[in-house]
């Protein structure tokens, strides 16, 4: 016989410590990285809750009920099935002294130790850091206060702090971009009026204040003449549901934003250049040194040195974000060499014939509608003109190999009302392996015929000396190392004529030095004439 | 190595590019095979001479590259720099004299490159909260160097042996400019002086 008391409070140590051992709250690592804070806080919690629940189940007095384990089916008087079947099983009766009970001060033992694991396993510091911001939990209320007036700049902060008199000097005369810490001290001084909550500010007026608010800014918004605004812009969109439909359906069908056409009389490389999935990817870091300088011979050498300019002017964002979408550029590889005279006598039909008046014709509708959606949105209300078509629509050909000498010509023509230019671009041709690099400046100027690149602009600076200086500084057979560092000087897009005699020189040049710059300006004006809509 | 072999591989690098008319035959010395053979005897003249001549050296040029060799004219400076180093490996012992000219180029050209290996952002920031500016930028470029040879050795996995070294290093630096931003210079010298250090 045992009573009820006693095999639950025994059932349960046994249940805890099965679970203790098996969640390693007793690994004595874990005992010992318990801060004292929170050892201190599960000691006294599982004091009180084992006292509590030694008090409230009343474990001092006996158990009303005894459990009797039982070989046979004979039943005791008083005494009823509670467990099992047949002749084994487990009856439970009134208990009148006759069971075995665990003394008071076991049960009290017992029950400490139940409490103590019970906290051991749901109380950690984390847990005593959200205790101990409850109250300022509830007290905050969610608001965030205003900044103490008094509050002392810090030495960080301080304009006149050592050091802040030289930083702002650097960043007057340009070497330095940004004043850091001075900056901000000097930003922090302006004076506004706070709308948070205030240190000293009772949480009941700060939230009487917030229902204020709401209810000014309610009334605002319920007020006669802004009822009647909303209702005349109501009326507006109704009437031009179509235009907005058809604009919405523009963006959900992912109508081009642009549309950037090439011709060339070059062939297609035929390993998928500028193929509108995989461009991404393709361009978004390239090798900087130009194909045919690597050594490659081949037809198509031409193409791959125009696809890595094209690529390295627009598309490439190893140093910055790309100047177009390559998917709303075309390139027509094996286009004749009168292309751009073709397209200008006939834009619909040749445009048809290349497979490229379906997205030019997108992207004007799209442009038309933006321009519909503009009047309904902002009736009554001046707007910032939109640009022309010829900046996100454009037209050229690249030509190489047509004639002796650089030839530029542009050519007008109408589409749908709309008036473009046809650039025509013809060079001569690269004749198999060499440094290409005046390719840059080609496809620079066909894209952007305003851009120019010259001394000034390099980041080589204006050096002293001839080509036959240079030749000299790589003349010596010593110090081959130190001599090298020379080539950093040496702007490859301004005199590439010397080096491009010296293909040893060439594996070594450090191309990422004025490429970089070179893109940089390149990209600063294309996007001046050039962009998306 | 010896210091004999050594000698002997710097007499050689630098006999190899004379033509037979004794003009510098132009077009060779930066091709792969010379590239390799000087960056041998770069690495084999650094690890036979004595850390002392090493440091003596490194703040010889660095103070030339600070004070009289300074210039806005980048080739005025490495010019400058040279003359420097050549009249430096002049007053070295006689034992000393072929090396010195390799090691000394080696430690040029890293003054050199310094600047390239922080952003001009960078080294204001840096003058601005360290108190020892050139201590603090002598540790930013080993730490730079250390982290190029530790990416270097997990590519390569390169032996210590400078002729199988050299060759690693010259195609390491070439293949990764694109991705490291370093140019090959930049990357050949950081990579020689500081592994070439390594006890």
């Amino acid at each position: 016989l045992i009573g009820a008391k006693t095999l639950t409070t025994l059932a349960l140590l046994v249940l805890a410590g099965v679970v203790a051992f098996s969640r390693g709250f007793l690994k004595p690592e874990r005992l010992l990285g318990l801060s004292p804070e929170t050892a201190f806080l599960i000691g006294s919690l599982a004091t009180v809750l084992g006292a509590l629940l030694y008090r409230f189940c009343r474990l001092s007095e006996r158990s009303a009920h005894y459990f009797r384990f039982g070989w046979d089916d004979s039943r005791w008087e008083d005494e009823a099935h509670f467990l099992g079947s047949g002749q084994k099983g487990i009856t439970i009766g009134q208990n009148r002294g006759e069971a075995f009970d665990l003394h008071r001060r076991l049960q009290l033992g017992i029950c400490l130790v139940l409490a103590l694991l019970l906290c051991l396993g749901t109380i950690d510091a984390r847990g005593v850091q959200l205790l101990g911001g409850l109250r300022a939990t509830f007290s905050a209320g969610g608001s965030g206060y205003c900044p103490d007036p008094d509050e002392k700049t810090s030495a960080a902060n301080d304009p006149n702090a050592p050091g802040c008199a030289l930083i702002r000097r650097a960043h007057e005369l340009g070497f330095a971009q940004s004043l850091g810490d001075c900056a901000r001290a000097t930003r922090d001084q302006r004076t506004e009026v706070c709308t948070r909550r205030q240190r000293d500010e009772p949480l009941f007026h700060y939230g009487y204040r917030l229902i204020g608010r709401a209810w000014s800014g309610w009334r605002a918004q319920a007020s006669t003449d802004r009822l009647a605004a909303i209702k005349n812009d109501f009326v507006v969109r109704l009437d031009h549901l179509e235009v907005l439909a058809r604009s919405q359906e523009q963006v959900m069908a992912s109508a081009p934003h642009a549309s950037h056409h090439i011709w060339t009389n070059l062939p297609d490389p035929g390993d998928g250049a500028f193929d509108p999935r995989t461009c991404v990817d393709r361009y978004r870091q390239l090798p900087r040194r130009p194909p045919a300088a690597s050594g490659t011979s081949t037809d198509r050498a031409a193409s791959k040195v125009l696809e890595q300019v094209l690529a390295q002017l627009l598309f490439e964002s190893r140093y910055e974000p790309a100047a177009g979408y390559c998917r709303e550029y075309q390139v027509h590889w094996g286009a004749p060499l009168d292309a751009c005279a073709r397209l200008a006598q006939g834009p619909e039909v040749f445009l048809a014939t290349s497979g490229a008046l379906e997205r030019v014709r997108a992207t004007l509708l799209r442009h038309r509608l933006g321009l519909e959606r503009d009047g309904v949105e902002r009736e009554g209300r001046s707007a910032p003109p939109r640009r022309s078509p010829t900046a996100f629509i454009s037209f050229h050909c690249y030509m190489e190999g047509a004639g002796a000498r650089r030839t530029s010509t542009s050519r007008a023509f109408a589409l749908d009302g709309q008036a473009f230019s046809a650039d025509d671009l013809q060079v001569p041709g690269a004749g198999g392996r060499g440094l290409h690099i005046d390719r840059y400046a080609h496809v620079a100027r066909l894209l952007a015929p305003n851009f120019h690149y010259g001394a000034l602009l390099s980041e080589a600076g204006i050096q002293l000396g001839s080509a036959d200086d240079v030749a000299l500084a790589f003349a010596g057979k010593d110090f081959l190392l130190t001599r090298v560092q020379s080539l950093a000087s040496l702007d490859i897009f301004l005199e590439p004529e010397w080096i491009a005699k010296r293909e040893d020189l060439l594996e070594v040049y450090p191309y990422h030095l004025h490429l970089k710059n070179y893109v940089h300006l390149f990209r600063r004006h294309y996007l001046r004439e050039r962009g998306r809509l | 190595m010896t210091t004999a072999m050594t000698t002997a591989m710097a007499a050689l690098v630098l006999a190899l590019p004379v033509a037979g008319d004794g003009k510098p035959d132009a077009g060779a010395w930066y091709e792969r095979s010379a590239r390799v053979l000087y960056v041998q005897a770069a690495l084999e003249a650094v690890r036979g001479t004595r850390p002392e001549a090493l440091d003596q050296a490194y703040n010889y040029l660095a103070a030339m590259e600070r004070s009289a060799c300074a210039s806005a004219v980048e080739r005025r400076r490495v010019d400058c720099l040279i003359s420097a180093a050549r009249r430096y490996c002049r007053t070295r012992p006689r034992g000393e004299a072929q090396s010195c000219a390799l090691y000394a180029d080696v430690i040029a050209s890293n003054v050199l490159v310094e600047k390239h290996l922080l952003t001009p952002q960078q080294r204001y920031e840096m003058m601005r909260t360290q108190k020892d500016y050139r201590a603090a930028l002598k540790a930013y470029v080993r730490r730079v160097q250390g982290t190029l040879a530790t990416d270097f050795k997990l590519a390569t996995r390169a032996g210590p042996a400078a002729a199988e070294l050299a060759g690693h290093v010259d195609g390491y630096c070439l293949a990764t400019a694109d991705v490291s931003n370093l140019s090959w210079q930049t990357c050949v010298t950081a990579l020689i002086w500081f592994i070439a250090r390594q006890p």
